[in-house]
């Protein structure tokens, strides 16, 4: 009984000229959100590989200078894209896209996309993981807005009960037909999307790539079905059509766009973000660990003095300047971690307050996993800017070794070439594994899960019961 | 399961919604082959009957069979053997004729070809270049022997019909009446709820007079002309209002 009212209403579904406007909407905003995403990726991607090239030849056509001079003057480390950046750019276009990595100095990410983005861009994103948390809900409310309370409304429900449906057959046959058209609709979308990321993508393809599509897929999956299941709950609690639509309506204004917006701006009035210039003024302390502590410099001295059994530092095996130039980059590395964890802290904080209104709407636990998958949330960005500093510090302390082991202590300036410079391999970041970071998403796969058990069972329970009053009210 | 040879019976069926009584104990057996017309005025308990054995009620005391099936305790199969037709008989208006009975024939369960079907509308009195069109564009008339094709082709035991002929013109009205004398013939059993008296006469094989929930007269419609049948009903009617029936009958 089930599949017949499935194949009823997916040939109602497609007669309506309503669901032929609706499909129109969707292939035209997916073709804009495409094209919005390719002509953005392609324009980082150009930026991005004309910088890398620039940085290097700057790096090797220094010329001859002293390696310290050359820490200060350093490199960038650049963030690679993430080929599913095209369908979720995440927190892309506001984390930095490039780590100056100096001297002295654990530099936040530069060069944000939205600084050079104009007003208007802030407010258009149209990105097709925006379409599939923001827009397609409204589709899907739309297209089930009848399913049930048309039924109602036009007697056929009764005429259905009459031959014999039960209510749990015909919430099954009402789900199994917005599933199928929701989930064959968006899975073609998806197909397309997917070939488009990977096709336009200017790296190799990897197979964690294809994993993340995979989850990509699963959570977009889990989060349309439950949209759907909330559409035909809400759907069974009205008599006409009108009534549920409208209701629907403000569904999807609070969940989908202003739940998530609150979310956002709950958590950064509970848990601000930091002044920038207070940020800068602490890394600049950080900084400037070892050079304020005299006691500390002077018990150094003498732990170095005693272990190459000299009493001055002119007679010392290695460059002290060199030395003391490495010392004091190791002693800024806790503080400068203390800083940023404070940041990372803070940010959590933001996340953890957003978290509880993902109990009100699952856009947001679905726009965190989209995020993660896509490698494009603060995590990710965490990870490179990490990544970033470990090179750094390598590449810091390779140059402060070079100067203290050759420089000798005789006062003679002293400098290397490209030689040198050639023994510095690129950044090359490689972005943590789905399998790797997964455990960070654990907890919102779940709640997520935990959303979709509890939407079917809304749905459910409210379907027999329009369906029992239904007959009651003969 | 009842040992009963009726398709539909009722055994000292009531029903009250709070206080009201809309149906009390009322005693009814209709066997296959036979046309029963519950004839009364608005809140007579018709289609609280009718409901009833549907099983979208749930009976205070006695109980409804279908089949010999006990309604209340198995509703679903129950309805698996009956076929309903409402006053308006609701149809998917974006699906076809064709493509309406063949959903409900799904739902029975049966997958008969499109020429079943179309031969099944045609039975039922559709004409031909409606079956491919959409059920938006039809009349009441034309839905309604959509809906008789669909009960033909439930092949159900028992039928039941609630004010099914209201509405329609006398031609439609006549030609709806003939079909269900036809599914009668072809040894359905009928129960009918309705306000037509001549229509009742023409069609029923008995007519129960139904007032204020009880059914106080069964009578055979071979034995009374409809004028007779008027005449007692009318009577009947008189008592509900507080006159004397024998009175109001002479």
């Amino acid at each position: 009984m089930s599949s017949a009212i499935v194949k009823k209403d997916l040939l109602v579904l497609r007669r309506e000229s309503l669901m032929k406007a609706l499909l129109a909407v969707i292939l035209l905003l997916l073709a804009a959100s495409l094209a919005a995403g390719m002509q953005r990726e392609q324009v980082f991607d150009k930026e991005k590989a004309a910088a890398e090239l620039t940085d290097k030849a700057v790096w090797m056509n220094q010329g001859d200078r002293n390696p310290h001079s050359a820490a200060h003057f350093s490199r960038y480390a650049f963030r690679p894209a993430s080929p599913l950046a095209l369908i979720d750019p995440g927190t892309s276009d506001f984390a930095g896209l490039a780590v100056w990595m100096e001297a002295h100095y654990q530099d936040p990410a530069v060069f944000r996309r939205a600084e050079d983005g104009g007003e208007l861009s802030r407010y258009t994103q149209l990105t097709p993981a925006f379409l599939l948390l923001t827009a397609a809900p409204l589709l899907v409310f739309l297209m089930m807005s009848a399913s049930i309370a048309g039924e109602r409304e036009d007697g056929t429900l009764r005429q259905l009960l009459a031959a014999g449906v039960s209510g749990k057959q015909f919430f099954r046959g009402k789900l199994g037909a917005g599933l199928r058209l929701t989930m064959t609709v968006f899975t073609l979308a998806f197909l397309i999307l997917s070939a488009f990321a990977l096709l336009t993508t200017p790296a190799a393809v990897e197979a964690d790539a294809i994993v993340r599509l995979i989850g990509l897929f699963v959570v977009f999956s889990v989060y349309l079905a439950i949209c759907v299941a909330v559409a035909l709950g809400v759907s069974a609690l009205f008599r006409t059509r009108q009534a549920a639509f409208l209701a629907l309506a403000g569904v999807w204004v609070l969940a989908a766009v202003l739940l998530p917006r609150l979310a956002a701006d709950v958590g950064t009035s509970i848990h601000p973000q930091p002044d920038a210039r207070e940020v800068s003024s602490q890394l600049r302390a950080a900084s400037y660990t070892f050079y304020e502590d005299k006691e500390r410099q002077e018990r150094i001295e003498q732990d170095l003095l005693r272990e190459h059994g000299v009493a001055t530092v002119e007679e010392l095996p290695v460059n002290y300047a060199a030395f003391r130039l490495q010392i004091s980059e190791e002693l800024s590395i806790p503080e400068f971690e203390r800083v940023y964890s404070g940041l990372e802290d803070r940010y959590s904080a933001q996340d953890n307050t957003a978290r509880w209104f993902s109990l009100l709407t699952p856009a947001i636990t679905a726009a965190k996993l989209s995020r993660g998958i896509a490698g494009t949330d603060r995590a990710h960005q965490h990870a490179f800017t990490t990544a970033a500093e470990l090179h750094r510090r390598d590449m810091i302390k390779l140059l402060n070794e070079d100067y203290m082991f050759n420089a000798g202590n005789d006062d003679v300036p002293y400098t290397a070439d490209a030689t040198l410079w050639a023994q510095f391999e690129d950044f090359e970041h490689q972005p943590p594994t789905l399998g790797a970071a997964f455990g960070a998403y654990v907890k919102d796969v779940l709640l997520l899960l935990a959303w979709l058990a509890a939407a079917l069972v809304f749905a459910r329970s409210v379907v027999v019961r329009a369906v029992r009053h239904e007959v009651r009210s003969a | 399961m009842t040992s009963t040879s009726n398709a539909l019976e009722a055994k000292a069926l009531s029903k009250t919604f709070g206080k009201t009584v809309a149906l009390d104990k009322l005693d009814l057996a209709v066997p296959a082959g036979e046309v029963v017309c519950l004839l009364g005025a608005n809140g007579a308990g018709k289609t609280t009957t009718i409901n009833l054995f549907l099983g979208f009620l749930e009976p205070s005391n006695g109980a409804a069979f279908v089949d010999g099936i006990e309604v209340a305790k198995a509703p679903f199969d129950a309805r698996k053997r009956l076929a309903y037709l409402p006053e308006s008989v609701a149809l998917y208006p974006k699906l076809t004729g064709l493509e309406n009975i063949a959903f409900f024939d799904k739902l029975a369960g049966r997958e008969r070809s499109a020429a079943e079907l179309s031969g099944l509308l045609n039975a039922a009195g559709l004409p031909e270049e409606a079956h491919h069109r959409r059920t938006s564009t039809y009349s009441k008339g034309m839905r309604q022997k959509v809906g008789i094709a669909i009960a033909m082709a439930r092949e159900a035991r028992a039928l039941l019909l609630d004010e099914p002929l209201s509405g329609l013109d006398p031609s439609a009205a006549n030609s709806l009446g003939e079909l269900i004398c036809r599914l009668r013939d072809d040894g359905c059993a009928v129960l009918m709820a309705t306000h037509d008296i001549f229509r009742a006469k023409e069609i029923g094989n008995r007519i129960g007079i139904m007032m204020q929930g009880r059914l106080v007269n069964l009578l055979d419609t071979e034995a009374l002309d409809a004028r007779e049948i008027e005449q007692i009903y009318l009577a009947h009617l008189h008592e509900a209002n507080g006159g004397d029936p024998a009175e109001r009958a002479a």
